[in-house]
C-alpha cells in the first residue's frame, strides 16, 4: 500500500483516502476476529501484546506524527491508566467503569498542563514530558497509602481459564486498537486534523491563518492520553500486577517512538507495521540469540535508522515504482 | 549495505510475519522437561547465572545416575531455558510459550518478586505447578493460589535473626534505611515488625530514590539519631555507595546488616575495609547440618561436587535452585507418574530433608520447615555467625 | 544549622560531578544535535577501562584516567565519523533512536565481556576527609570535584582559545558556511563527538573509584546528564556548572527535609519549571539545536 499511491488517490475526491483507509481498517478487524481460532495462547498473547503497542504507539503518532509534537513521557498517561483501573477494580468496580477511573485522569492531566507544556517546541517539549512522567512515577511510588508504593498493586484473578483470560484481553485490546485507527483516520482527514498539521508544519503560519494552536494541540494531547490510559487500564487487568517502574517504564515511550516512526510518521498504519516488525524481531532473537537479543536488536534498530529513514511505509514508497516495473517487464 | 543484503533483510523479516519460526523438536519418550525463564541479561543477570548452575548441576546429576527414578522407570531429565532480560512483559510471555508451544507441565520461577508476581497468576490460570526457588516477597504467597511453591524463606524472614541478634547483644537503638522498590521495602518492613516483637527501638526508618547518587543527608540524619544497629536494602549499587558513605559520614554502628550484598561477587571486593564486619541473611551457608535424603550429600558434600564442575563455591542461589526440582522429583516418585494436579497435590504435602534444608510447605505454598542464617564478612570472607548451631565463628561487634 | 550547611556543601560537590558527566552529553547535544543515550554507556566503558588499567596492568589511578579517556575519545569518533555523520541531515528523532539502539547494543557487548557483576575499584581515598569551617569533606569526593572543575575549565578554553574550538563553534552555529569557509565539517563533528566521549571516559573513571558500575547502570547516568543539561541551557558549559550545582543542592535538600523517596521527583520538578519559565534553561543562548527546531 503505498503513500503515493495513496496520495494520488487522495486527489481524487475528498473523502477517498478516508474511505480506503476505512475499508482497510475494516478487512484488517475481520481479520483480528478470526485469527484467535487458529492462535496457540502463546500466540494470542504475541499478537495481543502487538496490538496494545500499536495502539500506544498510536497515542505517540497522534502527538508527535500528526502535530509535530515528540511527546516522549507519554507513558506517564499508560501508568496513570493502570494505577486508576487497578485501583477502581480493587475497589469493586468492573473494568468497563474501572477504565474510566483510570482515562479521565489522564486525559484531565493532558487538559491541565497541555497549555504549560505545549508553549515548548522539540526537544524541550519532549523533556519536559519525561519531566512529567520522572514526577508522577514518583508519587506513585511514595503515595503508599494509595497506590501501593514500591510494593506495586496485585489485581485478584479474573474467572475462569487461562484461555478464557487471553481471549478478554485480546477483545479488549483488539477494540481499543480499532478506536486508535479511528483516531488516526480522524487525525489524518478530519478539519480538526488539518489544524494539526498545519501545525506541525509551520505553526506560526497556523496560527496567522487562525487555527486555534493551543486549543487544537491540547485536544490532540489529551485524545492521545485516553488511548493510552486505556490501554494501562486494560494492561493492568491483563497482567494483573503493576508497580511503579513496571507501567511508568520510559522504555515503553520509547519503544512506541521506534514503533510509529518505523512504521511512518503520521500514517493510519504505520503504528501497528511497526509494532509487528519490532515485536517480531524480538520475539525472534528471543527464541534464537539467547544473550545475543540485545544486541540483534540494537544493532537492527541502528540499520533501520540507517536504511529505511522514512519508515518502512516510506521504503515502500520509494521501491515500489522500480519493483512493479521489473514485474510488468517481466509477464 | 549492499541491495542483496537489504532484500535478505526484508525477506527475514516476512518470514517473521507469517510465523515461519522453527518449533522445539518434541520431546523424546522417557524425558521429563522442566521450563524457567531466567534473567540471563539484564540488570539481575549475574544472579540469573547462578540460578542456572544450580539447575544445571541437577540436571547433569541426575542424568548421570541414569535419569530421575520414577515407578521403577528411569527419565532423563531437561530444562527448557528462556532470557526474560528482567522483564515483567517478556517474563509472562516466554512463561506463555513454555506452556502451550513447548508444552512444559512443571514450570520453574523466574528471578525477582515483581516478575514471580505476574508469572504467577498466568500459571495459576493454567492450573500448573510453579515452584519458586527465587522469589522472596511474601506478597506473592499471600494471595491464595493454590499452585505456587516456594521452597526459599519469604522476606518476611529475612532480618528476623539480624534483629534477635541486636537484641541479644543489648543493642537498642536501629535504624532502617531502603531503596524504594518492591524487596527492600517488604523487607526492611518486616524488620520494622520484628524490631517491635525483641524490644528494639527503631530510631530512624526511610527510603531513598533508586540509582541516588549522594545518599548522606540520610545518613546524616541516621546519624543524628545515633543507631548502635543499621539494617540497609536495595540492589547492589546503591549498597556500595552506601557502604561506603556510612564511613565517610562518620557513623560507626555496632553492628551494619544488609539485606542483601555482602556475599554478591564484588561488594567486597570493591570495598576492602568499609565491607567489613557488614552482616547478610542468607538463605543457606555450607555449614548446615542437613543431609540430603535423595542425593545423599551433606552441605559441604554438595559444595564440593558443584565446585567440581562450576570452578566456584556456590552461595545459596545454585542450591536453592537444585532444592526446587528436588521437591518436584520427590512428588513424581510420590505420584509416580505426572499428572501435573496429582503431582500439584503431592508437592504440597512435601516433607523432605535435601542438604538446602527441610521442606515442607504450609497452605500458602511458603516452605515454613526452613530459617535462615546470618553471615558477616571477617577478614574478607564470608562466615557464619549465627544461629549457634550452625555458626562457624563468633559475632565480631564494630569497636 | 550546621546540618544543613552540611548537606548543601554535600550537595555542591556532588553537582560538581554532575557537571562534569553533563558536559560531554551537553557539548554533543549543542553542537551537533544529537541526543546521546549511549552517552552512559560510554561512562561505564570508560569505568571497565579504568579498571583493567588499574587491576590488570598495575597502573597508577592518574595514568588510567587519561586512558579511559583515550578510549571513549576514538569510541567518540570513529561513530561519529562512520555512523552518524550519515544522520547529520536527519531529525534529532532519528538520531535519537539510532543511539537508543547503539545503547542496546552497547549494554549487550559490555554484558558479553564483563559480566553483569557490580564492581567498583577499591576507593584510594578511604574514609579520609578533612574539615573545613567545621564541615566535613571527604578527600574521595573533595578530589571528584576537583578533576570535573579543572575538566571544565580545560574544555572551555578549547572551546574558546583554540582554532579546534573556533571550529567547533562556527560548524555549530552554521554548518554550510563552516563547509564554505573550508571547514572540515564532518571532521569536526567526529571531533565534537570525540570530546564529549573523552569526558565520558573520565566520569567513568571517576565513576569507577566513588561508585559503582555494571553495564547496566549507565542509563541513570543518561538520565542525569540529561536533568543537568536542560536545567543550565544546552551547550553552555557555565550552564552546566550551574545546572549541575542546582540538581545537587536541591537533591540533597529534598532528601533532608522530605522523604527521600521524592529527590528525584524534586530534581524532576525543578526541571519542569524551569522549563515552562525559561525554556532555554538558566544559561541557554541561541543555538543549533533551537534554530533546527
Amino acid at each position: 500500500m503505498a503513500a503515493s499511491t495513496l496520495r494520488a488517490r487522495w486527489g481524487s475526491g475528498p473523502w477517498a483516502g478516508t474511505l480506503r483507509s476505512a475499508a482497510i481498517g475494516c478487512v484488517l478487524m475481520a481479520i483480528l476476529m478470526v485469527l484467535p481460532s487458529f492462535l496457540s495462547l502463546y500466540w494470542l498473547r504475541l499478537l495481543t501484546s502487538v496490538l496494545m503497542l500499536a495502539v500506544i504507539a498510536q497515542g505517540m503518532n497522534a502527538m508527535a506524527g500528526f502535530v509535530g509534537y515528540p511527546a516522549f513521557g507519554n507513558v506517564v498517561f499508560f501508568g496513570i491508566g493502570a494505577y486508576g483501573t487497578a485501583l477502581a477494580i480493587a475497589a469493586g468496580f468492573a473494568l468497563g467503569p474501572a477504565l474510566l477511573f483510570g482515562a479521565i485522569p489522564a486525559g484531565g492531566l493532558a487538559l491541565a498542563v497541555g497549555p504549560l507544556l505545549l508553549r515548548l517546541r522539540g526537544h524541550y517539549f519532549a523533556i519536559a514530558t519525561l519531566g512529567l512522567n520522572e514526577v508522577v512515577s514518583a508519587l506513585a511510588a511514595n503515595l503508599s497509602g494509595l497506590t501501593g508504593g514500591a510494593a506495586g498493586l496485585s489485581l485478584p484473578l479474573g474467572a475462569g481459564t487461562a484461555g478464557d483470560a487471553a481471549q478478554r484481553a485480546y477483545v479488549g485490546f483488539a477494540t481499543l486498537f480499532a478506536a486508535s485507527l479511528l483516531l488516526g483516520i480522524f487525525l489524518r482527514d478530519s478539519r480538526f486534523g488539518y489544524g494539526c498539521r498545519a501545525i506541525r508544519s509551520n505553526e506560526e503560519a497556523a496560527e496567522a491563518t487562525g487555527v486555534p494552536t493551543l486549543r487544537v494541540k491540547s485536544i490532540a494531547w489529551m485524545l492521545s492520553a485516553l488511548l493510552t490510559a486505556v490501554a494501562g487500564g486494560l494492561y493492568a487487568r491483563w497482567v494483573g500486577f503493576i508497580e511503579p517502574s513496571l507501567v511508568f517504564d520510559m522504555a515503553i515511550s520509547v519503544k512506541a517512538f521506534v514503533m510509529f516512526l518505523l512504521g511512518g510518521a503520521g500514517t493510519v498504519f504505520g503504528p501497528l507495521i511497526g509494532a509487528l516488525l519490532i515485536e517480531s524481531a524480538t520475539t525472534l532473537a528471543w527464541s534464537h540469540l539467547l544473550k545475543l537479543h540485545l544486541l540483534v536488536l540494537g544493532v537492527t534498530i541502528m540499520l533501520v535508522v540507517l536504511l529505511l529513514p522514512d519508515g518502512a511505509q516510506g521504503f515502500v514508497a520509494r521501491h515500489w515504482p522500480t519493483v512493479r516495473d521489473r514485474l510488468r517487464r517481466r509477464s | 549495505m549492499s541491495s542483496s543484503s537489504r532484500r535478505r533483510l526484508v525477506a527475514g523479516c516476512l518470514s517473521i510475519l507469517l510465523g515461519l519460526s522453527t518449533v522445539m523438536p518434541a520431546a523424546a519418550q522417557d524425558m521429563i522437561r522442566f521450563g524457567t525463564a531466567l534473567s540471563l541479561t539484564g540488570n539481575l543477570a549475574t544472579e540469573g547465572k547462578l540460578v542456572r548452575e544450580g539447575y544445571d548441576f541437577f540436571v547433569k546429576t541426575v542424568n548421570e545416575r541414569g535419569g530421575m527414578d520414577v515407578a521403577g522407570k528411569k527419565y532423563k531429565v531437561e530444562i527448557v531455558y528462556y532470557d526474560d532480560e528482567s522483564n515483567v512483559n517478556t517474563s509472562v510471555k516466554l512463561y506463555e510459550k513454555l506452556i502451550s508451544e513447548d508444552k512444559v507441565k512443571f514450570l520453574l520461577g523466574p528471578y525477582g518478586s515483581g516478575i514471580t508476581i505476574a508469572v504467577s497468576n498466568l500459571t495459576e490460570q493454567h492450573k500448573l505447578p510453579l515452584v519458586i526457588a527465587h522469589g522472596a516477597a511474601s506478597t506473592i504467597y499471600n494471595r491464595g493460589y493454590k499452585y505456587i511453591f516456594g521452597v526459599l524463606n519469604s522476606i518476611d524472614h529475612y532480618t528476623y535473626n539480624m534483629v534477635k541478634m541486636a537484641s541479644e547483644q543489648k543493642l537498642t537503638r536501629l535504624a532502617l534505611l531502603n531503596e524504594n522498590q518492591l524487596f527492600a521495602q517488604l523487607g526492611i518492613d518486616g524488620a520494622a515488625r520484628q524490631a517491635k516483637e525483641l524490644g528494639v527501638e527503631v530510631v530512624y526508618k526511610e527510603k531513598y530514590s533508586s540509582g541516588t547518587k549522594d545518599l548522606s543527608p540520610e545518613l546524616e540524619k541516621m546519624k543524628a539519631a545515633k543507631p548502635d544497629m543499621i539494617i540497609a536494602g536495595g540492589y547492589t549499587n546503591d549498597m556500595i555507595l552506601l557502604a561506603r558513605q556510612i564511613s565517610q559520614v562518620g557513623l560507626k554502628p555496632k553492628l551494619l546488616g544488609y539485606l542483601l550484598g555482602p556475599t554478591l561477587p564484588g561488594f567486597v571486593k570493591s570495598l576492602g575495609a568499609d565491607a567489613e564486619l557488614t552482616l547478610e541473611p542468607v538463605q543457606w551457608s555450607i555449614n548446615v547440618p542437613y543431609k540430603d535424603q535423595i542425593f545423599g550429600w551433606t552441605a559441604r558434600g554438595y559444595a564440593d561436587a558443584f565446585q567440581k564442575v562450576y570452578g566456584h563455591v556456590p552461595d545459596y542461589h545454585p542450591i536453592q535452585s537444585t532444592a526446587a526440582l528436588q521437591v518436584y522429583y520427590n512428588a513424581f516418585q510420590k505420584v509416580g507418574g505426572f499428572d501435573p494436579q496429582k503431582v500439584r497435590d503431592a508437592i504440597a504435602e512435601t516433607d523432605i530433608v535435601t542438604a538446602y534444608g527441610p521442606i515442607r510447605f504450609n497452605d500458602k505454598g511458603q516452605n515454613i520447615a526452613k530459617s535462615m542464617s546470618v553471615v558477616q564478612i571477617q577478614d574478607g570472607k564470608p562466615v557464619v555467625v549465627y544461629p549457634a548451631d550452625v555458626a562457624e565463628t563468633k559475632l565480631k561487634l564494630n569497636p | 544549622m550546621q546540618l544543613v550547611a552540611q548537606i548543601v556543601l554535600n550537595g555542591v560537590l556532588l553537582g560538581g560531578f554532575y557537571a562534569c558527566m553533563a558536559l560531554g552529553f551537553s557539548i554533543v547535544w549543542g553542537v551537533m544535535n544529537v541526543v546521546n543515550l549511549a552517552y552512559g554507556s560510554m561512562i561505564m566503558i570508560g569505568a571497565y577501562v579504568t579498571q583493567m588499567a588499574v587491576l590488570q596492568l598495575g597502573l597508577p589511578l592518574a595514568a588510567a584516567l587519561p586512558l579511559a579517556a583515550l578510549a571513549t575519545f576514538t569510541m567518540g569518533y570513529v561513530l561519529q565519523r562512520a555512523l552518524l555523520n550519515r544522520l547529520a541531515e536527519r531529525s534529532v528523532f532519528m538520531t535519537l533512536i539510532f543511539t537508543f539502539g547503539l545503547n542496546m547494543a552497547l549494554i549487550n557487548l559490555n554484558l558479553i565481556l564483563f559480566s553483569a557483576d557490580v564492581r567498583s575499584l577499591p576507593d584510594v581515598f578511604g574514609r579520609a576527609s578533612f574539615t573545613i569551617a567545621g564541615l566535613s569533606v571527604p578527600y574521595g569526593r573533595a578530589t571528584i570535584f576537583a578533576v570535573a572543575m579543572a575538566m571544565t575549565l580545560g574544555l572551555h578554553a578549547l572551546l574558546n582559545w583554540t582554532p579546534l574550538g573556533n571550529a567547533i563553534k562556527a560548524t555549530s552555529f552554521d554548518p554550510d558556511a563552516a563547509r564554505l569557509s573550508g571547514i572540515d565539517v564532518p571532521h569536526v563533528y567526529a571531533l565534537t563527538f570525540a570530546i564529549g566521549g573523552a569526558i565520558a571516559g573520565v566520569t567513568g573513571a571517576l565513576v569507577a573509584t566513588s561508585y559503582s558500575f555494571s553495564p547496566l547502570a549507565g542509563e541513570s547516568y543518561t538520565m542525569k546528564a540529561f536533568v543537568v543539561v536542560v536545567l543550565g541551557g544546552l551547550g553552555s558549559i557555565p550552564g552546566a556548572i550551574i545546572g549541575g550545582m542546582l540538581l545537587g543542592i536541591v537533591e540533597n535538600l529534598a532528601s533532608l527535609f522530605l522523604d527521600s523517596g521524592y529527590r528525584d521527583a524534586v530534581g524532576f520538578t525543578l526541571l519542569l519549571l524551569v522549563l515552562i519559565l525559561r525554556p532555554r534553561g538558566l544559561m541557554g543562548r541561541r543555538f543549533f539545536a533551537e534554530v533546527k527546531g
